[in-house]
């Protein structure tokens, strides 16, 4: 169900992008291409800006100076609706979801996003297509079919990072940004989410915020390793497991 | 797999059944659920005009509802728009002689109630987009719901200052019942025609408003209720919605002030005032925001201890009062919600979700999957 790819090398290009908050510098002059495809692993310690720095790219935070390209666009003034329409859809390092809705009804409002603009919104959501199997087809690649009549609020930590993956998978988007989507879960569940992190990745590309490096290891196309709001290095994972800096500055003890 | 959702006609059929008995209801009615109240007779109608202003602020409730229930925005100013729906038809249907700014305009009365209603439509849609668009992307929350009371202090200002066109304080009298085609010149004239009148008008406007906020569009509103941001990185244009919204809520109160209008055959500028502002907040509350029919039922319930008591005791608000603080303490979803809870958990699993979270998760989880209609 992959979107027809447009000729850009890239996905992501920063151009000195800058987020400061009261003078501190979250994000610091980040210029780096992030390329079309893969699984684009971001690693590094608390506090390095990786959050920030989804938010500049999603467009919940404005930069306080550079720029953010899309796939040769510039979208930096871009309204966070319109990147999602362009196929930009992300997760949330703390769980946002709509609580009191249904696990049902928060998959459908992200799957019928799809049609906003396009569909006579007053009509039944029985003539919006397939809607309801795209629905299911979701909550089932989520593994919460069977519990989807229950309030989102209700579910258990690991689920609701589940359900959120299931809302940004929903737009069939092109790019995802996956801010810690393991964080709290159960071995099973890690186990199951990374699978199917791994499922859905051909044809699109994949930023992930990630601390299990074993994880990290095993699913990155590329690790970028982040700093005090700066890119300390990018590569491989064998060509990260052997960089010095890195080494010096952050794996030490972890790998 | 069935749904527990009553299908869209047993709502809908209800509705109508709720029309046809509600005056049945009233007091004097032989259905009075007021146990003051003294003469009964079999299928005798109580206060019919009662009943009609029932389904007037049933109305504007509606309205109200759509914004505050399903999209989560509390405007405070709500009664501008049931005062515009009022004047409009008043001052088409009485004419009016006036002079601003060296133009001198002159209408003159007529009769024609779909007109009046068609003008109370218009303006209403006109400054509720206007201000709509000036207000949703500058503020939420507790200054939205200011901001809407100020707008609609000026409105109110209007209607009491501007004397030539409105009649100031004493506002205009002697307004005439439209006539309808195919019937009697003063057909309309009698209370009980025109609450059939009335009654046909608001099933079809609560019709509407239940398609709306039943379609995929209401459901986004739903979305904007409990995470804007959610919904704004899914993809939804959230202040586009916000201005729909606004919008659309602002015209049930329009056609409610139509038939007040009609109904009192007079209007005053206490139609737009921060006192009916209130009102609306509280029926919908009281009934219940968080479903359908709830702020109907607000409705009937303000107007029914209103009537009453206000006749055995001077100080019937606090009777209100104390209503309210009852319900807003023990069931903060309201009439109809404390309803639902009851049908869907039963009485005791009710109470218990009130208090527990594992009450909630434990009776959550015994409900149905939603219909998928196309689903595998
Ligand atoms: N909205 C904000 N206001 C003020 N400071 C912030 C804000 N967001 C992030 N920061 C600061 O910016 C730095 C980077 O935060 P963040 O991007 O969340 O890091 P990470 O996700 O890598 O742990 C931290 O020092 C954090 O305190
Ligand atoms: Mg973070």
């Amino acid at each position: 169900m992959s979107v027809a790819a447009p000729a850009a090398s890239y996905a992501f290009k920063t151009t000195n992008l800058t987020r400061s908050f009261a003078g501190f510098k979250a994000v610091n002059d980040v210029s780096i291409e992030i390329p079309r495809g893969g699984v684009r692993t971001i690693i590094g310690p608390n506090g390095a800006g990786k959050t920030t720095f989804f938010n500049l790219l999603s467009g919940l935070l404005p930069p306080s100076n550079g720029h953010v390209f899309f796939e040769e666009r510039d979208i930096t003034d871009l309204d966070p609706y319109r990147r999602a329409r362009l196929g930009i859809a992300r997760s949330f390092q703390i769980t946002n979801i709509f609580n009191k809705l249904t696990v049902y009804e928060n998959v459908r409002l992200a799957v019928q996003a799809n049609y906003d603009g396009k569909a006579n919104f007053f009509l039944p959501t029985r003539r919006m297509g397939d809607l309801h199997a795209r629905t299911a087809e979701i909550l089932r690649d989520i593994g919460l079919f069977d519990v989807s009549g229950g309030l989102a609020e209700n579910l258990s930590h690991g689920d609701q990072r589940r359900l959120e993956i299931g809302l940004v998978l929903a737009r069939d988007p092109q790019v995802l940004l996956l801010d810690e989507p393991l964080a709290g879960m159960s071995p099973t569940e890690t186990h199951a989410t990374v699978e199917l992190i791994q499922r859905i990745s051909p044809g699109r590309t994949i930023l992930l915020v990630e601390h299990d490096i074993d994880v990290v290891m095993s699913i990155s196309t590329t690790i970028t390793v982040m700093q005090t709001g700066q890119i300390l290095a990018v590569g491989t994972p064998d060509e990260i497991r052997a960089n010095e800096a890195v080494q010096r500055a952050y794996l030490g003890g972890l790998a | 797999m069935k749904s527990r959702r009553a299908a869209p006609w047993i709502t809908l059929v209800a509705i109508a059944a709720g029309l046809i008995l509600l005056p049945l209801f009233m007091p004097g009615g032989s259905l009075d659920l007021n146990p003051l109240s003294g003469n009964r007779f079999p299928f005798h109608a109580g206060f019919i005009d009662l009943a009609t202003t029932v389904l007037v602020f049933a109305l504007f409730a509606l309205g109200f509802n759509m914004l505050f229930g399903h999209s989560g925005e509390l405007s405070f100013g709500h009664a501008m728009f049931f005062s515009i729906g009022a004047y409009a038809p008043a001052l088409y249907t009485k004419g009016f002689k006036v002079d601003i700014a060296g133009l001198h305009l002159h209408h003159d009365a007529t009769n024609n109630g779909f007109i009046a209603l068609v003008l109370a439509l218009g303006f209403v849609l006109l400054w509720a987009f206007l201000l709509a668009r000036l207000i949703v992307p500058r503020s939420s929350g507790i200054y939205y719901s200011m901001i809407t009371m100020a707008f609609a202090q000026v409105i109110y200002f209007i209607t009491f200052r501007w004397s030539e066109l409105t009649g100031g304080e004493d506002g205009i009298q002697g307004i005439a019942r439209p006539v309808l085609p195919g019937l009697p010149a003063n057909w309309l004239a009698n209370s009980t025609h025109f609450y059939i009148f009335t009654a046909v008008v608001a099933f079809v406007a609560i019709a509407a408003n239940y398609w709306i906020v039943r379609s995929p569009f209401g459901s986004v509103l739903h979305a904007l209720r409990e995470n804007r941001q959610r919904a704004r990185f899914l993809g939804y244009d959230v202040n586009r919605y916000r201005v729909n919204a606004f919008v659309l809520s602002a015209l049930f109160p329009a056609v409610g002030g139509w038939l007040w209008t009609y109904l009192q055959q007079a209007i005053n500028p206490d139609a737009g005032g921060i006192d009916y502002s209130g009102r609306v907040v509280m029926m919908s509350l009281l009934g219940g925001i968080g479903t359908f029919v709830g702020p109907m039922i607000g409705a009937f319930v303000y107007w029914d201890i209103q009537n009453s008591v206000a006749q055995q005791w001077k100080y019937w608000p606090a009777a209100l009062g104390a209503v309210f603080v009852v319900f807003v303490l023990a069931a903060p979803a309201g009439i109809a919600g404390a309803f639902v809870a009851f049908q869907r958990y039963g009485f005791a699993n009710s109470i218990r979700r009130l208090f527990s979270r594992e009450a909630r998760l434990e009776t959550d989880l015994a409900e149905e999957l939603p219909a998928r209609e196309g689903g595998p």
